[in-house]
């Protein structure tokens, strides 16, 4: 494509580079150094999009490297939603750190809740009562759900199509009830907990979640419906940053980014975890790796988050929810009246949290954006030693330069909405 | 597993947990045990006190033996094998804790204790997690028993482990605290219903494993999660017992005890332990101000202070030279403070009035504190002249108390003035003789020492010093004698209560005083009418009093809980201070203070005063202390003295 | 082309005769479910003592930090909560606190919980940090006053009603609106004869004399 351009003219020799001028002047920062607009001997031109920029999704810094309109190079600039939870993790005792979690990749908190909770149940060798561990599959499902939600209705968004936005958020508000009730709060839920969840759910949880399984296979048809023959879709995402398996492979990308370049890798099949095994679904998967595929892939994917959550919800079995090990779980409030023993257990927990062996562990769960994993390591007190998270949000974006590179800048927009990510994950 | 055969070297060797030890003969297995870092739970066993075995808590299988046995109380053998993790052990533990809990109240929000309390934490990690009583079958007890006006007792909450009663018969020796009736009804009580009077009841809380004796000053005053712990050193005497300050919101909240085995024993007295809210006062000098001819004052910054300082005393000092210019500094100096103020007053001053106190103090020397606090226990006999060494260091006594009833050390206790004849009749032959007196006893202490030695008879002296840093300020030469590591001064100057008197009758025209409000207090007309007549009178103190209201320039200090630096106790023994508590003021450290002053007078290479810089000075200056580190002795050629 | 263009308009179409999602918001209310954690709430006992005894668990629990708690003794014949111990002085940083909920589930006595309200946007800072005052339910009947008024009383009328000690503004904000009355105020509630008329909320107990 380079080539049908006009060759590309040196500037007037002599002149001081205008750039160079300004940095002289205004001074750039030694951080900056690295990412700096420069002005490049061809024709080629930099262009800064975001990091206030409302199709970058969050604050990311998109540096690109525009070709008349065709972008030659990229060079995402991220930090800037850089919380330091990981390090705050260090000095809060475990339990302390769900609702940390919760912040992170803020569309789906319960399945961050889930990995983090995984990760600690996996070092204190506990398990979580089936109740428990399928309550937390509903969670994660409409977590899911809500999060492919906000991406169906902002991607759409970004390509021109108003409507799915507004509907995709009116679906949504089902979901964000559904936490509210259950946690009492819509978005940062910290309703999974290490050993189980925060209160099992009260009877309202029924008719919400039937709610669910009746009416969003119809949602989805409609969406479908809107969107998915739509000719000017089609037209802006098929054949839009594409990415090979083999290259999807080694620049780690996950989830359905992933899926869509034709891998069947969910880890929810790969390594089945909170009982996952249970449940009947089937792993979609795209074959051309284009927006378009990722774009069918999420569809079919809420579709079996569906299906999950009927199977988890008509199997709930009766019995507790958190964990029997009463070293790790809060004891029943009626008992912190009338037990001494609950008493300072509950008094030992709340202020101190339990203790964790010495050790190391990674747990991953498949989040709406690929794999989350948790890889915590344990001196052996009452807090991580270290916590690193794998975050998917991160490796997706790093292939984002190589989707984008000879595409059209205004289908960056599409690519970075099909690659879902959520700047909270990116930068922990 | 067998352990190795004995090598008749007065070790022992055995196995815990799969883990060879030595340890040496007559150690009890609890010690072994904590010597390759296995934790075994104890309630009545305290490195302090002998052992009981009353709590069970910390009964361990031991391989060969039917039973279970205490760690705390079982002396280790040659080729024991002891299993402190096996299931019988761990359900010993599970039923000792389950009877524990049995009739404790649910008080752990409440309870002062909570959060640093043994029965939670053993409970928690050893202990059932349900319990299998009915509340309702609880027996109670009074609660919030009052057993003076220090401490309060909760009978409910006891576990019977008798450590407070232990500690009054083994550690103090007062017996006031008792056991009273039987079964399940016994209860800890003071002797007779008697409001305790000892003057270290303040030990009885920290010894508490469980919430039972708590501490009234600080009660319901934090929780252990809210303070922040800084290693400190009790300033209320020179004995400098090791403590924990514990502040939160910027007040001390209390001072918790950190065993020095060389200086406290982990035993703090009264007076010390419950000094540490005095620290919170908000009576405090903040701003500096001069005060020029007419009386007028004025607010300034402290550059300016500094400066005008400088000005003024160089006035004085052009027309009648350096002599014109006392200097007092205080025990409330750190070593550092001390040493650069009379560092300021010799070389840059030019001044030899330099004096820490009021009463005449000549020829000082090393050899009067040259016995080391633990190496009372280590005497054939302690002579203690009169009764104001252990009023004014009240913790001595513990320590000779131990070395009475544990080391069998004779410790005569005599009359401040008793005869040096008499004295030596009652030692009879010893190898080595402790004579512990007050500083103000100098001269006795001194005949005394001299007739107790020679013909196989070594005699240690222990001079109790006034004052948080008595014993610093010394060694640092705030001496009209005397400059740092008791070298002489040449010329030697005028002490205390001369400055002072000089001052009132004009030859002194200017006084210099550093945290001097605490000595000079209570003096009356002497200090009032110096200080009305000196012309120029720099104040550098802390609290509002009379030298605040006659300064001339007045530069709010740092207090000893908002400083860093070291202080050295009566022994000798140099240790670090650390900030608890952030300045009331805004105005910098004294050493940088008097840097600038030091700078503003003229005087050159004297740096900005930073902490490490003064120390490294300090050390080039005095050898001893640079060999004494953070908590060692300063060592002196006692032969030079 | 055409017949998707008219598919995805008939959809549009049908959605605008379906009766609409939105709530107007301020005039209408969405009702918080019972587990809604929005601006906390220490509670009293029925006879007007607080549950608080100030055992700053919830300080502990607490994974930001937001909770100050400062403990004093209660003085036996005016005590301010049951048993030894109450809280002189509870303050929530409202701008800090991320409504995690651990300071409710900490807390031994259930004094403290988060309730319904999530109006919480004020002009100035300081009126965010909560004081005892502030998170202290009226006495008595503060469900009644709950019903009355769901929105709770705003942190902008709280300035107009001035704070009188020991009144919580949401009671401020029914006098002025003389919603429900407070009966009970400033006089022995039924069932209360010897207790204080009025439990001071922040009140320094008189030293206890020892022995």
């Amino acid at each position: 494509m380079t080539a049908a351009l006009p060759p590309a003219t040196p500037p007037p020799t002599g002149e001081p580079d205008e750039y160079a001028r300004a940095r002289e002047t205004l001074g750039v920062p030694s951080h900056l150094e690295a990412i700096e607009l420069t002005q490049i001997d061809d024709d080629t031109m930099e262009l800064n999009m975001g990091p206030m920029h409302p199709s970058t999704h969050g604050v990311l810094r998109l540096v690109v490297n525009l070709d008349g309109e065709v972008v030659r190079e990229m060079r995402p600039d991220i930090g800037f939603l850089h919380t330091g939870f990981e390090r705050s993790f260090e000095s809060h005792t475990y339990q302390q750190c769900i609702p940390f979690t919760d912040r992170m990749d803020y569309l789906a908190p319960p399945i961050n809740n889930l990995g983090f909770s995984l990760a600690v149940e996996k070092l204190l060798g506990i398990e979580v009562p089936l109740r428990g561990q399928y309550i937390r599959v509903i969670m994660a499902e409409l977590a899911r759900i809500g999060s492919h939600l906000i991406w169906f209705g902002t991607h759409a968004l970004d390509l021109g199509a108003t409507t799915p936005f507004l509907y995709a958020w009116r679906e949504r508000e089902k979901i964000l009830d559904i936490n509210e009730l259950v946690s009492g709060v819509r978005m940062m839920t910290s309703f999974i907990r290490v050993g189980g969840l925060m209160a099992d759910v009260p009877d309202e949880f029924s008719p919400m979640v039937e709610d669910v399984i009746h009416t969003y296979p119809g949602f989805i048809d409609d969406y479908e419906l809107l969107i998915t023959k739509n000719p000017i879709w089609l037209e802006r995402t098929r054949g839009t940053g594409v990415i090979s398996v083999e290259d999807a492979l080694s620049y780690g990308v996950s989830g359905p980014t992933l899926r869509g370049s034709g891998v069947p890798y969910d880890l929810r099949k790969a390594q089945p975890y909170s009982s996952y095994d249970h449940f009947e679904f089937d792993v979609p998967i795209g074959s051309h790796g284009d927006v378009y595929d990722r774009y069918l892939v999420r569809m079919q994917e809420m579709r079996e988050s569906v299906r999950i959550i009927k199977q988890a919800f008509e199997n709930l079995p009766d019995g507790p929810v958190n964990t029997l090990d009463r070293k790790v779980a809060l004891p029943p409030r009626n008992e912190i009246n009338t037990s001494m023993e609950s008493l300072i257990h509950h008094f030992k927990l709340v202020t101190e949290g339990f203790r964790t062996p010495r050790g190391h562990v990674y747990a991953a769960v498949e989040s709406p954006r690929g794999e989350l994993g948790f890889y915590l390591v344990s001196d052996g007190s009452n807090r991580p030693y270290r916590c690193k998270v794998r975050a998917p949000s991160f490796s997706n974006l790093c292939a984002l330069p190589y989707m984008c590179r000879g595409e059209l800048i205004a289908d960056v927009v599409a690519v970075i909405g099909s690659i879902d990510i959520v700047l909270g994950d990116v930068d922990r | 597993m067998t352990a190795a055969p004995p090598p008749g070297d007065g070790q022992v060797g055995l196995v815990i947990d799969g883990r060879e030890v030595r340890v040496p003969k007559g150690t009890l297995l609890l010690d072994a045990a904590s010597e390759v870092g296995i934790h075994i739970p104890i309630y009545c066993a305290h490195p302090k006190m002998d052992p009981v075995a009353v709590c069970r808590m910390c009964l361990v299988q031991v391989e060969k033996l039917p039973k279970l046995q205490p760690a705390c109380a079982t002396v280790v053998s040659e080729g024991m094998v002891v299993d402190t993790q096996s299931d019988a052990t761990a359900k010993a533990r599970e039923g000792m804790l389950e009877f524990l809990l049995l009739n404790h109240p649910l008080d752990c929000p409440v309870c002062d204790r909570g959060g640093e309390c043994d029965l939670q934490d053993f409970a928690f990690r050893y202990g059932p997690d349900t319990s299998r009583f009915p509340i309702t079958e609880k027996v109670h007890f009074d609660k919030a028993v009052p057993l003076s006006d220090k401490i309060e007792l909760d009978q409910e909450r006891c576990i019977l482990c008798w450590r407070c009663v232990r500690y009054y018969d083994e550690i103090t020796g007062e017996k006031e605290i008792v056991l009273q009736q039987r079964g399940v009804h016994t209860a800890v009580a003071t002797f007779d219903g008697q409001p305790l009077r000892s003057d270290y009841q303040g030990n009885l809380p920290e010894i508490c494993p469980v919430g039972a004796l708590t501490h009234r000053q600080y009660r319901f005053k934090a929780r252990p999660w809210d303070l922040i712990r800084t290693k400190g050193v009790c300033p209320e005497c020179s004995y400098g017992c090791n403590v924990f300050v514990d502040s939160r919101d910027f007040e001390v909240k209390r001072f918790a005890s950190r065993d020095n085995p060389m200086v406290d024993d982990m035993w703090l007295c009264d007076r010390g332990r419950y000094s540490a809210t005095s620290w919170n006062s908000t009576s405090r000098l903040r701003r500096p101000l001069v005060r020029d001819a007419a009386g007028g004052v004025r607010d300034v910054g402290v550059a300016d202070a500094v400066k005008e300082a400088a000005r003024r005393l160089l006035a004085v000092s052009e027309r009648g030279g350096g002599e014109v210019i006392g200097v007092l500094g205080s025990p409330d100096c750190t070593n550092e403070e001390a040493w650069l103020l009379q560092r300021l007053a010799r070389e840059v001053l030019r001044t030899p009035h330099i004096d820490h106190q009021l009463a005449e103090m000549l020829r000082l020397g090393p050899a009067e504190h040259a016995l080391g606090i633990a190496e009372i226990e280590s005497c054939t006999a302690v002579v203690v002249l009169g009764p104001e060494p252990e009023v004014n260091a009240p913790v001595l006594t513990l320590r000779l108390h131990k070395a009475a009833t544990k080391r069998g050390v004779a410790v005569h206790r005599v009359a401040a003035n008793a005869e040096p004849r008499d004295i030596t009749a009652r030692v009879g032959d010893a190898r080595l003789v402790g004579v512990v007196a007050d500083e103000t006893n100098r001269a006795r202490a001194a005949a005394v020492a001299s007739a107790l030695a020679g013909g196989g008879t070594a005699v240690k002296r222990m001079t109790v010093t006034r004052g948080g840093n008595g014993r610093g300020v010394k060694d640092m030469g705030l001496l009209p004698d005397l400059a740092p590591g008791y070298r002489p001064a040449v010329p030697a100057g005028m002490g205390g209560r001369a400055i002072l008197e000089s001052a009132t009758s004009g030859s002194i025209q200017a006084l210099l005083l550093l945290h001097a409000g605490g000595v000079l207090a209570g003096l009356g007309a002497l200090v009032e009418s110096a200080l009305r007549i000196a012309k120029v009178v720099v104040v550098i103190d802390t609290k509002p009093g009379v030298l605040a209201d006659a300064a001339t320039v007045l530069i709010p200090g740092h207090s000893l809980m908002e400083k860093q630096g070291s202080v050295t106790n009566l022994e000798g023994r140099v240790q670090r201070i650390r900030a608890a508590l952030p300045p009331a003021t805004s105005v910098p450290s004294e050493l940088r203070v008097l840097s600038m002053l030091a700078g503003a007078l003229g005087a050159e290479g004297w740096g900005s005063g930073d902490l490490m810089e003064v120390h490294r000075a300090l050390a080039a200056d005095v050898p001893a202390y640079a060999a004494a580190g953070n908590g060692g002795r300063a060592r002196w050629e006692v032969a030079a003295a | 082309m055409f017949k998707e263009i008219a598919k995805g308009m008939a959809f549009t179409l049908k959605q605008m005769l379906s009766k609409p999602i939105t709530l107007q918001w301020p005039e209408e209310q969405k009702p918080s479910p019972p587990r809604h954690r929005g601006r906390h709430i220490l509670h009293r006992y029925d006879n007007g003592l607080e549950k608080c005894i100030g055992c700053e668990l919830c300080a502990a629990a607490c994974p930001v930090g937001c909770i100050y708690v400062g403990s004093a003794e209660n003085d036996p014949a005016h005590p301010v909560s049951p048993g030894e111990r109450y809280a002189e002085r509870y303050e929530i940083n409202l701008m800090r606190c991320i409504y995690c909920g651990y300071c409710a589930e900490a807390c031994p006595t259930e004094a403290i919980t988060l309730g319904p309200r999530y109006e919480l946007a004020d002009y100035r800072r300081e009126r965010l940090v909560a004081t005892k005052e502030d998170l202290l339910e009226a006495w008595p009947g503060f469900e009644k006053s709950l019903a009355d008024n769901p929105r709770g009383a705003g942190a902008d009328q709280r300035e107009q009603a001035g704070r009188a000690p020991g009144v919580s503004p949401r009671v401020a904000w029914e006098d002025r609106e003389g919603a429900v009355g407070q009966a009970g105020r400033g006089s022995p509630a039924a069932g209360q004869e010897g207790l204080a008329p009025h439990v001071p909320t922040v009140a320094t107990p008189p030293k206890r004399n020892p022995g």
